[in-house]
């Protein structure tokens, strides 16, 4: 009852200060009024009344101070009482204090590791150029037996897989993208020289990295060029990193590195070399994996 | 009434210490009073022995007020005019109930003592 009271009162007091003037103003005149209408009932004429009643109000201006001095200072002293004696309840009731902190510290803690999940997984923006312009298809018509897909791998459900053929079919048909790049999770060992660990990689298409606008910090991105299905790989050298461009329709994959990055691992018994990494730490358009480019230096599986 | 000198005298005493907010709220138990109507019945009651000058009375009322142990009604008056009248609420009325107990209390206490020495 009294919080509550006090509550609306500081409210009052704090965005009321008009109304609290003005009830003072009507106090005073008030009593003003009626102490010189006594002392012209005992005699007095009016201005003498008058006169005599400010006296008595020891001045209206400092009654009004004194007025506005309780209200304020009150405030303070009963906030530091009113805190000091909730402090001293919450040592007395050592149970109920335990178990009220630790549930709201739980409840605090909870809603943040949640939210932060939340905004990383689905708020944040993909560190790419117009990450607003980035749609993800899906196909989420009647599949044929035989040709729909079953998977539901890391890449998504069955609807939103695509088969291989299917997104280049869709690439060369499409109007209203600037571009379309076709992505598949997988996971591997990747081996470097007596060390192996499972690790994910993404499968992808040769203008993924142009389509999302990603520029290397190191080496070279895949390309369209890396695309084409003809010829013999090719082992360039830049001036730090050797990278192989590979000039036929193999699957491009982007493999996280462990931290010390060596140029050539083993991933699914296959060779890949590095190739660049890109100048931001890109995971990838679903949250999991970063890092560094490279390729199948034999050539293997198609995405699918 | 005429002012009278400053300094303590003879029938005339302070307002012990803490008992004011009793007292005014005592007073306005009765019915709901005025700024100077509460004066002049603290001091008929008392026949003249407390007297509190407009300068105690008003920040006395406000904070009561604030705090939620009176409330105001503006209220036409006699002489015609818009009053603010002060008014028990029920957080005063328990306050007062508590507060009179613990006056009883204090006065049995001193009494007894007071008899016994």
């Amino acid at each position: 009852m009294t919080i509550f009271y006090r509550i609306r009162a500081l409210v009052r007091w704090l965005f009321r200060r008009d109304e609290i003037e003005r009830a003072l103003d009507s106090d005073l005149a008030d009593y003003i009024e009626r102490s010189a209408a006594e002392k012209v009932r005992a005699g007095m004429t009016e201005t003498e009344a008058r006169r005599a009643a400010r006296i008595e109000l020891g001045g209206v201006e400092q009654t009004k101070d004194r007025v506005r001095e309780t209200l304020s200072l009150g405030f303070v002293e009963t906030f530091i009482a009113d805190a000091g004696y909730a402090l001293r309840t919450l040592r007395r009731q050592t149970t109920f204090t335990v178990v009220a902190v630790s549930t709201l510290a739980l409840g605090l803690g909870v809603n943040v590791a949640l939210f932060s999940l939340f905004q990383q997984l689905l708020q944040r923006p993909l560190p790419v150029m117009e990450p607003n312009r980035l749609v993800n298809l899906t196909d989420p018509g009647p599949k044929l037996v035989g040709q729909a897909s079953t998977s539901s791998s890391a890449s998504g459900g069955p609807d939103s897989v695509f088969s291989y053929p299917t997104f280049r079919d869709l690439e060369r048909a499409q109007q209203p993208f600037v571009g379309l790049a076709a992505h598949r999770s997988f996971e591997a060992n990747v081996v470097s020289g007596q060390n192996a660990r499972l690790t994910t990689g993404i499968l992808v298409s040769g203008n993924y990295f142009s389509v999302l606008g990603l520029r290397p910090a190191l080496g070279r991105l895949l390309g369209p060029q890396d695309d084409r299905v003809d010829g013999v790989p090719i082992l360039e050298r830049s001036d730090r990193v050797p990278y192989v461009r590979l000039p036929y329709g193999g699957p491009r994959v982007r493999i996280r590195l462990p931290p010390a990055v060596s140029q050539v691992r083993t991933c699914l018994s296959r060779e890949f070399a590095f190739l660049g990494r890109e100048a931001t730490v890109f995971r990838g358009v679903q949250a999991g994996t970063s890092g560094a480019v490279g390729r199948d230096t034999q050539g293997a599986a198609t995405s699918g | 009434m005429t002012r009278q000198p400053k300094g303590p005298l003879e029938g005339k005493l302070n307002i012990p210490q803490g008992t004011l907010e009793l007292l005014i709220l005592t007073i306005v138990r009765r019915e709901p009073l005025h700024g100077y109507g509460i004066a002049q019945r603290l001091k008929s009651l008392t026949q003249g022995t407390f007297e509190i000058n407009p300068g105690s009375l008003f920040p006395a009322l406000y904070a009561m007020e604030r705090d939620g142990k009176l409330r105001c009604e503006e209220r036409l008056s006699d002489n015609n005019r818009q009053a603010r009248y002060y008014t028990l609420t029920a957080s005063g009325r328990t306050q007062l109930e508590r507060e009179e107990r613990r006056w009883e209390r204090v006065t049995a206490a001193i009494a007894s003592v007071l008899q016994g020495a």
